[in-house]
């Protein structure tokens, strides 16, 4: 993560749709600078056909070299790339409000989510977002428009982490959509009894493509606490006091296993998954993100 | 042991600090907040006791510092060996005086150990073999480099015992002053003329000292017989005048002291016989004698008398009666010519004439601190102020090896 980014990783710009929507920007074009610039185009690249000029037609979208070779009025139309959904779907429960270097978890997935939203509108994908806590799924419906960006935004920035994961069936109209998604899950995978992973496998469907993007903390990872200390579970509010120097070895081991455990049967069932550390850039995330859109787009 | 502002022990209360320090971290370390507990094994208890004991460590080390702080603050000194000296300091006489004992008895009950007034303090048991004259100026100076908390002197204030400035006395040390005895003494007992008995006899009290003087026919044979004092005034006829003011004072002199004065008179030009003195009033050059000489020598100013080597007096004026008078040629002949040395020391021993207590000491200026405990202040303060700083970095060290 670089100093620009981080030098904005402050409640008060967080918490805007602007300043979110800056940061993202920020990530995005960082990310994509140097890259091929038709990418960046936009909407009506695939040509489809000419009709005739009418009157009120925007004179913008004449075709003056047709007009130098036939003398006539035409306009040029476009296919608009439509092809694929972006579905973002965010956990929001409460563990997702652990907080390393003055962000925590769930700020960090705001930022990832804004960013790969920011690319996609640039891809003319349609996005949506689905954020899921304990009592509560806010749905923005996928849509391909202008103001879909800043409506995803709204929404993102009034997301709470809130309860542990929701075991209602409010999750269940998002298993088993039939068209061509990408859906993106950024979560931190501290499920109850695998319910997190039985959500997870029932997203992919033959047609689909899921990421999982699970965000992990440093410290959480390598558990370099180095003292003694109380730790309490952000969702059951369980305490243990812990001398963290005689068992980091162990837990670093126990949390590797874990991931690769989890990993593995993510892959088992043809769901990618990326891990993204909160000290790093969102990096991994957009360029997981790229490589799966062209796959799917295949 | 002692304080110098115990008022600052008020601060101990101070102490509440570092157990509420202790009693509020005791029941949580610092809490992180985890996203789930999963991969965490709870560590065993034993392995938090070491941790609790650690806590209790840090409370007494906290304690330390505040109770060190508290006692830097009130001047907290110790005394280096002795938890506290207390001196009892009687002049030498007084140990058996009826006037002291009731006192001395209680004073030596709350532990004060009885010293002599003299150099270097002696123990009363130590034998003192004659009586001296105290000097109270230079005692209180000795004192001063002793470390003693509290000091009782017991003393008579004689005239003689104070020399130089007037000094002031330290808060540590009482001045007991006893009006003296009223003394009766013979300063000499002389046998004159072989058959009467020379006695002078002193009388001193706190106020005065006198003498009398009574001749009396000799009974008992004491007191020892003394030589003649052979003098040769020899004279031309210029000072004739001092001669007789020279013979004048011989008379008188040889009516006062127990010694026989011979007195020749000589004309000068004439051989000059073997003498103890020669008074020689001319203004020729004095001849050569074995005893001694008072010569003329006219000089103007300066004292009548003066004293040149090897028992030679020079006379630096022509004598008159008013002369005479005026420097006191009897006296000052008197002191020369009659030795009086054992006279003297007899008379100032006994000289018990007092000096009152408000004009003994130099008031005391009101901020001079304490004298005689100054030392063993300072060494005490050094030692707490080493102990308080290691004390913090003790307790630094563990807190932060504690990492909570």
């Amino acid at each position: 993560m670089n100093d620009q980014i981080k030098a904005l990783l402050r409640p008060e710009i967080l918490n805007t749709v602007n300043g979110l929507e800056l940061i993202a920007r920020i990530v995005v074009e960082g990310f994509m600078s140097g890259s091929n610039r038709s990418q960046s185009v936009g909407a009506g690249q695939e040509f489809s056909q000419y009709r005739g000029y009418e009157p009120g037609d925007d004179l913008r979208q004449l075709d003056w070299k047709m007009y130098a070779r036939s003398e006539r009025y035409f306009i040029k139309q476009a296919d608009i790339e439509t092809n694929i959904t972006v579905k973002f779907i965010l956990d929001a429960s409460n563990s997702m409000g652990y907080a390393e270097g003055g962000i925590n978890k769930l700020q960090y997935a705001k930022i990832v989510a804004a960013a790969l939203a920011y690319l996609a509108r640039k891809q003319s994908d349609a996005f949506g977002l689905y954020t899921i806590s304990e009592n509560k799924v806010v749905a923005v419906q996928p849509r391909f428009e202008h103001a879909q960006f800043m409506r995803f935004l709204n929404e993102l920035i009034k997301v709470k982490a809130d309860g542990s994961w929701n075991r209602s069936s409010e999750v269940e109209h998002l298993h088993g959509s039939p068209g061509k998604d990408l859906i993106i899950f950024l979560t931190d995978l501290y499920d109850n009894a695998g319910d997190l992973f039985d959500f997870v496998s029932a997203l992919k469907t033959a047609r689909n493509e899921v990421i999982v993007i699970h965000i992990m903390g440093k410290h959480e990872l390598d558990f370099d606490f180095d003292g003694s200390y109380t730790f309490e579970d952000l969702e059951s509010g369980e305490r243990l006091k812990i001398d963290t120097r005689l068992q980091q070895k162990e837990y670093a081991g126990r949390v590797a296993d874990w991931i690769k455990d989890s990993r593995d049967r993510l892959l088992e069932k043809h769901i990618d998954y990326q891990q993204i550390r909160m000290d790093e850039g969102a990096e991994k995330a957009l360029r997981t993100f790229l490589t799966v859109r062209k796959r799917l787009l295949r | 042991m002692s304080l110098l502002q115990p008022w600052y022990l008020w601060a101990l209360p101070g102490l509440v600090i570092p157990l509420a320090i202790h009693l509020l971290s005791r029941k949580e370390g610092r809490l992180i907040r985890m996203g789930s507990l999963r991969h965490i094994r709870e560590t065993s208890s034993r392995q938090f006791k070491s941790i609790r004991l650690n806590e209790y460590v840090l409370l007494a080390l906290r304690s330390i510092v505040v109770i060190l702080m508290v006692l830097l603050m009130s001047g907290w000194y110790l005394n280096d060996l002795k938890d506290s000296r207390k001196w009892l300091i009687l002049e030498h006489g007084l140990e058996s005086d009826s006037r002291v004992s009731a006192l001395c008895d209680s004073l030596r009950r709350s532990g004060y150990e009885e010293r002599y007034l003299l150099p270097g303090f002696p123990a009363l048991d130590e034998k003192q073999e004659k009586p001296t004259q105290p000097d109270y100026s230079a005692r209180l100076e000795e004192l001063q480099r002793e470390v003693v908390d509290m000091v009782v002197v017991i003393a008579t204030n004689r005239v003689r015992g104070f020399t130089g400035e007037r000094i002031a006395l330290s808060p540590e040390v009482r001045w007991i002053s006893l009006t003296p005895a009223p003394q009766e003494f013979v300063v000499a007992q002389v046998l004159t003329g072989g058959d009467s008995l020379f006695v002078r006899t002193g009388h001193s009290s706190d106020k005065e000292t006198s003498y009398t003087t009574k001749i009396t026919p000799n009974g008992s044979s004491v007191g020892k017989a003394l030589g003649v004092i052979r003098v040769v005034i020899a004279s031309d006829e210029n000072f004739i005048s001092d001669r007789k003011i020279v013979l004048a004072a011989l008379q008188a002199m040889r009516k006062a002291v127990p010694e026989e004065i011979t007195i020749e008179a000589i004309a000068s030009s004439s051989p000059v016989p073997e003498a103890d003195w020669l008074i020689w009033l001319s203004s020729l050059p004095p001849p050569k004698t074995s005893g001694g000489l008072v010569y003329f020598d006219e000089q103007s100013g300066g004292p009548l008398l003066i004293d040149k080597r090897s028992g030679k007096i020079a006379l630096t004026a022509r004598l008159n009666s008013e002369v005479a008078i005026t420097n006191n040629l009897t006296l000052q002949l008197m002191r020369r010519i009659v030795s009086s040395e054992d006279f003297l020391e007899a008379a100032q021993l006994n000289d018990v004439r007092s000096v009152a207590d408000n004009m003994a000491w130099r008031k005391t200026i009101a901020g001079i601190g304490p004298v005689i405990t100054e030392r063993g202040n300072e060494v005490s303060t050094q030692y707490l102020l080493i102990a308080l700083l290691g004390f913090i970095v003790l307790e630094r060290l563990l807190s932060y090896h504690r990492n909570q």
